[in-house]
């Protein structure tokens, strides 16, 4: 049937109760193990290294797979296959697909966590192919990734929908609730992006290039999604938090390595390094997105924010990474001397240069011209999905 | 790792001192303990080595074992050890599986503890990768079944989102907004699409990049030109581009006095087999001045120690003309044999071979099965069968052994202490590893200074085990009376 019915159209729908229903808080709990999880076991393989299914860290990383397809599951079966007038109020507000019917975060969460059981094999055989790979990204890495990433934006979708239908659509813990969810796929992103945000590349181009092409489509995607005027810098925000405490929490706890060879010597839990200061550019693009200026052009608006971002992203992040080298930031507030048990320094200065991975000078501009250039088609794409995700429904 | 692994493993020949041996043996004391070790390493690093010990001496009841890195020992950054697991019905059998993290030469330390005290043994061997897993039918199917179905819902999703994420309650879907639908979800499906080629493409470049490492580990080329019918010169040449950048910064060690050990095998029927000592020249390369030689085609086999304590077996072929006359510099060290060719047959075993004056090496019966570790043991004894008396180091060593697959493919330089050459225990010793005077580590035994039996002992073993089935013939050389004598034993191996 393709045609809307104006009979059924005008139906009254009861809106949802103004309390956060507590499958959703037990979604919220999925991702917050998820994020926790995968923190825990980059730190597991930096201080202790032993590695099996069975750690502390993989345990909490698919506990919230398990979670996040429980509520999948929880929320798709009882609405395609119950009858009562429940289930018929949750059919109204549902999306079909492949004959199942669901809300649309339901069915993210769904993907989520058959992506995450599917990045198990082949996780599996790489390991017997290439060996253990100790790094984020590898093929089967950013399948499990996916998933989790999947995991966390259908928590997102499931709380905008919730949002929607509430009886109370704005203000209180929903709002804060989007913020967290935004902010937890931000680190997500973020942690899945480490290895072009090291600190001795930071004064290069490559990692701006790959923060332009990801971080305005993310920030401005799940900023306009929360319908908050501050929707981007809460979520950069609570993604600083997060990143803060994982290097404030970690190195409380006491590890040592159980593999050779030991080039560092650890005493406690290695965190992983100071986060990037993206709030500082999701403040500008919070500023610059509330503003009308100049035409209405949607590509205009993009160019202006993108390069918003890039500028604010390098006048903030260039010094502060030249202080991170300092030894003023060689302490617990800053991390800067963590290394992991397996880094080999060639000298004892090494880990605090800058690495140049532009060969000259024209290299780096043109690299930063790239940025600019990935930047502002990042903002048009992530200006247009949050203002989707904003009219989330179902 | 499941024992399909193994079989369907792509193995290459791997390099490390031997060719198509990877597997590392020790025998030697450890304080009062006297020990057999076997590392059986993983296809792929990092992966899990399997360590065995088994202790001769009947009373050790715990073994623990940790690694690092040979070069660089320090006692404070060794790990948390793992403790090995004690066999029930085999009291004195200790296994346990280790991570092996790191491409390189290693070194275990092994902490015993028994009725006799504590002590401790420093074993360097190395890890490297030695092939790729193939991605077997059944799995292949499996993970793009799952892909397929991810790619489908993911467009599926995407569909919908476009279709009805927007809705109000109980609102049908439009017409318009069906077709549109459609359209994105073809988009969808090129993106898709273009993401998993992309993967692929990602998953070919990773695999290629595992590829080179498998590539650098593989056993260099051994290039070798006549300079003139007496002079043999040899280049050194990795088989991986990397391999040279890293000959290039890594100066070598001698291995009993000598930087290379050259040995010539006449092939197809390994009847003639020099071990020379070729000279370094000022261009890296190798000069080794050939004894009177027959005619044939040879294969080569020449250990280097690079200063990491990493060996390397270069491999190469040369056809030489018959040589005669007296040599340019003839080596004490070197020496040669001739005699038979490999005998193919199961039952042709020798167990004794005739030596100079009457005397004779009897091999020691012992297991004869692939895998299977063991003591390769010979006595020499005198034509009346009394021990003899005149043994003496042939290069530092109670005697050297050879074992070389009829097919070339395996070849192993062993010493009664193992497979690892001297060098190699040399590097972890100047790394700082605890010698056995350091009365801050009691009981250390390093295992460079302890020979499992007497010098002079007309008895030596050599602990090893043939790596894969076939016919070997085993090349056994000691020194008696200022000369060296070269045994010979075929066997064939299940």
């Amino acid at each position: 049937m393709t045609s809307a019915s104006p009979l059924r159209a005008i139906e009254p729908f009861a809106p949802a109760a103004s309390r956060v229903p507590w499958q959703l808080w037990c979604l919220m709990a999925g991702i917050t193990s998820i994020i926790a999880g995968i923190y825990w076991d980059v730190s597991w393989h930096m201080s202790i290294g032993r590695d099996t299914f069975w750690t502390p860290a993989h345990l909490a990383i698919h506990l919230g797979g398990i979670l996040g397809g429980l509520f999948a599951a929880a929320s798709i079966l009882p609405t395609t296959f119950g009858r009562g007038p429940g289930a018929l109020e949750r059919r109204r507000v549902s999306v079909r697909i492949w004959g199942f019917r669901g809300p649309l975060g339901a069915f993210v969460c769904a993907w989520g966590g058959i992506a995450m059981l599917s990045s198990a094999p082949f996780d599996n055989w790489w390991h017997n192919a290439y060996g253990l790979d100790v790094k984020i990204l590898s093929p089967p890495h950013v399948l499990l990734l996916s998933g989790m990433i999947a995991i966390e934006g259908g928590a997102l979708l499931s709380i905008l929908q919730w949002r929607a239908h509430s009886a109370k659509p704005s203000g209180g813990a929903s709002d804060w609730l989007v913020f967290y969810a935004g902010g937890v796929i931000l680190s997500n992103i973020l942690l899945a992006l480490d290895e072009y945000s090291q600190r001795a590349n930071l004064h290069s181009a490559l990692p701006y290039e790959v923060f332009s092409a990801a971080l305005p489509l993310l920030l401005l995607a799940l900023g306009c999604a929360s319908g908050s005027r501050w929707g981007c810098t809460a979520m950069a925000g609570v993604c600083l938090l997060c990143g803060l405490a994982q290097l404030w929490i970690l190195p409380l706890f006491p590890a040592e390595p159980k593999l050779g060879p030991v080039f560092q010597h650890i005493t406690h839990f290695i965190p992983m390094r100071f986060p990037l200061l993206i709030i500082v550019p999701a403040v500008v693009l919070d500023l610059l997105r509330a503003r009308r200026v100049g035409p209405p052009s949607q590509w205009f608006r993009a160019a202006l924010l993108g390069a918003g971002f890039l500028t604010a992203l390098v006048a903030f992040q260039w010094p502060f990474a030249s202080f991170l080298m300092t030894p003023a930031a060689r302490n617990w507030f800053f991390g800067s001397h963590y290394l992991p048990y397996q880094f080999q320094l060639p000298d004892p200065g090494f880990p605090y240069r800058f690495q140049a991975l532009d060969k000259s000078r024209a290299e780096f501009w043109i690299g930063m011209a790239v940025a600019l250039c990935l930047a502002i088609p990042s903002a048009r794409i992530g200006t247009a999905l949050g203002a989707r995700f904003a009219r989330l429904r179902r | 790792m499941k024992p399909y692994v193994l079989f369907c493993f792509v193995l290459a020949m791997p390099a490390g001192a031997h060719v198509g041996s990877p597997d590392a043996f020790f025998e030697g004391d450890a304080g009062p303990y006297h020990v057999f070790v076997t590392i059986r390493k993983p296809p792929v690093v990092p992966g899990v080595a399997v360590f065995e010990l088994r202790s001769r001496t009947g009373d050790v009841r715990e073994v623990k074992i940790a690694l690092g890195a040979a070069y660089q020992f320090d006692e404070k950054l060794l790990p948390v050890p793992d403790t090995a697991t004690q066999s029930r019905p085999d009291p004195q059998f200790f296994s346990c599986g280790i991570w092996l993290m790191e491409d390189g030469p290693l070194v275990a330390i092994i902490q015993l503890d028994g009725s006799q005290g504590k002590a401790r043994l420093a074993i360097p061997f190395t890890s490297y990768p030695q092939g790729t897993l193939p991605l077997g039918n059944a799995l292949g199917v499996g993970l793009a079944a799952l892909m397929l179905f991810l790619a489908a819902g993911l467009v599926s999703i995407v569909s919908a989102f476009v279709r009805e994420g927007d809705l109000e309650p109980g609102a049908l879907v439009p017409a318009p907004r069906m077709r549109r639908a459609r359209m994105v979800a073809a988009a969808s499906a090129i993106i898709v699409a273009a993401l998993l080629w992309a993967g692929r493409q990602w998953w070919g470049a990773e695999a290629l990049g595992h590829r080179g490492i498998v590539d650098f580990f593989q056993p260099p080329k051994l290039e070798a030109a006549l300079e003139s019918p007496h002079r043999l010169v040899l280049k050194v040449v990795g088989t991986h581009p990397n391999w040279a950048r890293y000959a290039k910064r890594t100066s070598l060690v001698p291995d009993h006095g000598h930087l290379m050990h050259l040995f010539l095998i006449r092939v197809p029927s390994l009847d003639r087999m020099w071990h020379l000592h070729p000279a370094r020249l000022e261009n890296g390369d190798f000069l080794a001045d050939l004894p009177p030689v027959d005619a044939g085609r040879y294969h080569l086999f020449g250990d280097i120690v690079d200063r990491n304590g990493f060996p390397w077996t270069a491999v190469g072929e040369i056809d030489l003309a018959a040589t005669g006359g007296p040599r340019g510099s003839a080596d004490d060290d070197d020496s040669g044999w001739a005699g038979a060719s490999l005998a193919l047959s199961a039952e042709a075993r020798r167990m004794v071979y005739p030596l100079a004056g009457g005397a004779r090496m009897v091999w020691l019966p012992g297991p004869l099965r692939a895998g299977v570790a063991t003591q390769f043991r010979f006595r020499l004894e005198n034509a009346d069968g009394s021990p003899v008396q005149d043994m003496e180091p042939y290069m530092g060593m109670a005697g050297h052994a050879e074992f070389v697959r009829s097919d070339l493919a395996v070849f192993a330089h062993i010493h009664p202490a193992g497979t690892a050459p001297m060098a190699a225990f040399e590097v972890v010793r100047l790394s700082g590893a605890p010698q056995p005077s350091d009365t801050s580590m009691p009981g250390m035994q390093h295992a460079a200074m302890t020979m499992p039996h007497d010098l002079l002992s007309p008895e030596v073993s050599f602990p090893y085990a043939f790596p894969s089935p076939g016919t070997y013939r085993i090349f056994v050389q000691v020194r008696r009376a200022g000369r060296v004598e070269t045994g010979v034993f075929d066997a064939a191996v299940e």
